[in-house]
């Protein structure tokens, strides 16, 4: 970061890591996926691997091997010595990863948490995105200005664009809270983000692993329009089109749609939703005190309320709608994945 | 209402103890409280149901007050009342000597007697057996103390005044009925009912000691009023018959038992009221355990069954904790 800030993450206890990963079946996604891709880049209807573009990039002896289409007569003929030109590619994809670090990506009731997921299918569009001269770019974001400590009212309004009002479940799920005007200064500063420049193979990949290896935000970290910050400094920097993969939560979210929008114009979007099964249902096990690991906000209940639990699974199954009502409005391809499945397998059927 | 382990009862000092720590756990709780991410809908969810209140605070208030009737239990209440003897016997020693005639009690002292014993027979439980015995100079009509109080009524309602008055035989005769000898014989008692003035026989006052001896008081009832006289025939004056209230005091205090001077039908019959309720039972404390024991139990029961989720589907849920 610029500013000098940065993040300072920490690698959940629970950590189970993204799980098997089968090289045979991370290759067998490359054809979903370039038919996705396919319909942003020039030549809509031509293979989007990797071919000659038309700007000179070298001009150099023949060697045996070369395509002798590639012959550049005009430079044979005045050095006496046979030449070929090679351009620079010009389908080279830039995938950028927009990696949701949140204290509530460190949660998982199931086989692993939404972390480990997020860290597999970082790992899969990592892979997918260096071949063929590929480079990949990182966004993360997930911290807030707002420390532990002092965790701010979950029900808070969101900071940032009008665009906010169709937040999910701003105005229409959750009830406006009577709002802190010191608080919503502080709300309203930029979000931290972290950001990883395009790099090419192995630099690139190896970036990612180790920011996904360094676990995510702790707890007390509240940053409501950080998903929005960061599609908007991704729309600033990425300047040819390219593909974009979103692993998030989309939870506590706000004002991401208008951003959103801005960049599935230009870019392929994929936007990975990865949730907990103890998220959409609540099981009845009597009384708990739950918190929340971004506001900090305290809640008792008793699960054994079966109204309690359908109410809950009822607003959460429209929360979710929402979501994909969005998704699908901005003509971004949703997928939606659990830590209690084979992510991976489901990751194919969703980018299929 | 008494209790026969009140140490019990400090037991009760429990349940602030434990109100208090309920109270602490809650702040524990929410202290140590898990971690979730959907927080926001579950405040939304909770806000819409409504908190289950009443369960939250039925439970606890059961489990308190169910603590507290074991408790209650536990220094074991008791509650004073009367208890019927299982097998107590009554004899009705009745003088129905000349002067019994006597008409100052109305319609005569024997008709007003009679007719109050029967009273007293109605007021006896029937588990008491009760024997009779009627005198005039011999002690003539007896019957054994029998549970079968019909007997004792027929030979009561039969006696008419006539001879003379020999209290002592008669009391001994009663006593023998009785089995004063055996030292296990059943709680008893005898009632004379007499005008007094014993004239022939034996000394009463030595068989009231007899009785004393074999616990068995005699209470005994006076009657007939100082100025009663008997009209023994149309040509001579009335001879006057007073009854001895002095005498039967002290057959009465010598066995232990009471002496009431009855000058009219109807405090006769109050006597006997009082006679036959404090004869045939005594006082006993009933424990009343039980109840307190049972509405704890139930207490107990509910507010553990209503603190048990209806049906706990298998679920596997680990805590996943970050940092």
């Amino acid at each position: 970061m610029a500013s000098g800030r940065d993040m300072v993450l920490s690698v959940p206890a629970a950590r189970q890591g993204p799980g098997p990963m089968p090289a045979a079946l991370v290759d067998a996604l490359a054809p979903a996926l370039s038919r996705l891709i396919s319909r942003t880049l020039p030549g809509v209807s031509r293979s989007s691997g990797v071919g000659q573009g038309t700007e000179l990039a070298q001009l150099r002896p023949y060697e045996t091997g070369d395509d002798v289409r590639h012959l550049d007569a005009s430079a044979s003929a005045r050095t006496g010595v046979m030449h070929v030109r090679l351009n620079v590619p010009e389908r080279a994809l830039t995938t950028w990863i927009v990696l949701d670090l949140s204290p509530s990506m460190a949660f998982g009731t199931a086989g692993r948490l939404k972390a480990d997921v997020a860290e597999g299918v970082g790992l899969v569009f990592g892979r997918l995105g260096v071949r063929s001269a590929g480079s990949l770019g990182v966004i993360a974001f997930g911290a807030g200005p707002v420390g532990p400590g002092t965790p701010a009212p979950a029900t808070e309004p969101a900071a940032g664009p009008p665009a906010s009002q169709l937040a999910v479940g701003a105005p229409a799920l959750y009830p406006p809270a009577p709002s802190d005007p010191s608080r919503a200064s502080v709300v309203a500063a930029d979000p931290l983000l972290r950001v990883l420049a395009p790099r090419g193979a192995k630099p690139g990949l190896a970036a990612l692993g180790r920011l996904l290896g360094e676990g995510v935000n702790p707890d007390g970290q509240h940053a409501p329009g950080a998903l929005a910050a960061a599609l908007i400094r991704l729309g600033r920097l990425a300047g040819q089109p390219g593909l974009v993969v979103i692993l998030s939560d989309f939870r506590g979210q706000r004002g991401w749609e208008g951003p959103l929008g801005g960049l599935a114009l230009r870019h392929s979007v994929i936007a990975v939703e990865i949730s907990d099964p103890r998220e959409r249902e609540l099981p009845a096990v009597g009384r708990l005190a739950l918190v929340d690991p971004e506001s900090g906000r305290l809640i008792q209940v008793d699960t054994s309320n079966r109204r309690l639990r359908e109410r809950f699974a009822a607003i959460e199954t429209q929360r979710r709608e929402l979501v994909h009502r969005e998704l699908r409005r901005l003509r971004v391809h949703h997928v939606s994945l659990s830590t209690d499945g084979p992510w991976l397998r489901d990751l194919g059927r969703g980018l299929g | 209402m008494s209790f026969a382990s009140p140490w019990w009862l400090l037991g009760l000092g429990i349940i602030p103890v434990l109100l208090v720590g309920a109270w602490l756990a809650r702040r524990r709780a929410r202290r140590f409280a898990l971690r979730f991410t959907a927080v926001d809908s579950l405040g939304l969810a909770l806000a819409q149901v409504g908190p289950a209140r009443w369960r939250g605070r039925l439970v606890p208030l059961l489990l308190v007050l169910g603590l507290a009737s074991g408790g209650v239990a536990l220094a074991r209440p008791q509650m004073p009342h009367r208890v019927p003897y299982g097998r107590a016997s009554v004899v009705l020693v009745l003088d129905h000597s000349g002067s019994m005639a006597a008409d100052d009690v109305a319609p005569t002292r024997i008709a007003a007697a009679i007719g109050a014993a029967n009273t007293f027979i109605d007021e006896i439980p029937a588990n008491v057996a009760i024997g009779f015995v009627g005198f005039g100079t011999t002690p003539d009509a007896v019957q054994q103390p029998v549970a079968d109080h019909a007997s004792a009524r027929r030979l009561l309602d039969a006696q008419t005044a006539g001879g003379g008055t020999d209290t002592g035989p008669a009391l001994a005769l009663a006593l023998q009925l009785l089995d004063a000898r055996s030292a296990h014989h059943p709680p008893s008692a005898i009632v004379l009912l007499s005008d007094g003035a014993a004239n022939e026989g034996v000394d009463p006052v030595a068989v009231a000691a007899q009785a004393r001896a074999a616990h068995i008081p005699i209470d005994t009832v006076a009657l007939g009023t100082p100025n009663g006289t008997l009209t023994v025939s149309p040509f001579a004056p009335p001879v006057p018959v007073p009854p001895d209230p002095q005498l039967m005091a002290q057959i009465a205090h010598t066995s232990g038992g009471r002496t009431f001077d009855a000058r009219t039908a109807d405090q006769l019959s109050s006597i006997y009221r009082s006679l036959g309720a404090k004869l045939g039972s005594a006082e006993r404390e009933r424990d009343l355990t039980l109840w307190p024991l049972a509405l704890a139990a139930a207490l107990l029961l509910g507010g553990l069954a209503l603190l048990a989720p209806a049906s706990v589907p298998p679920v596997r849920v680990r805590s996943a904790s970050g940092g």
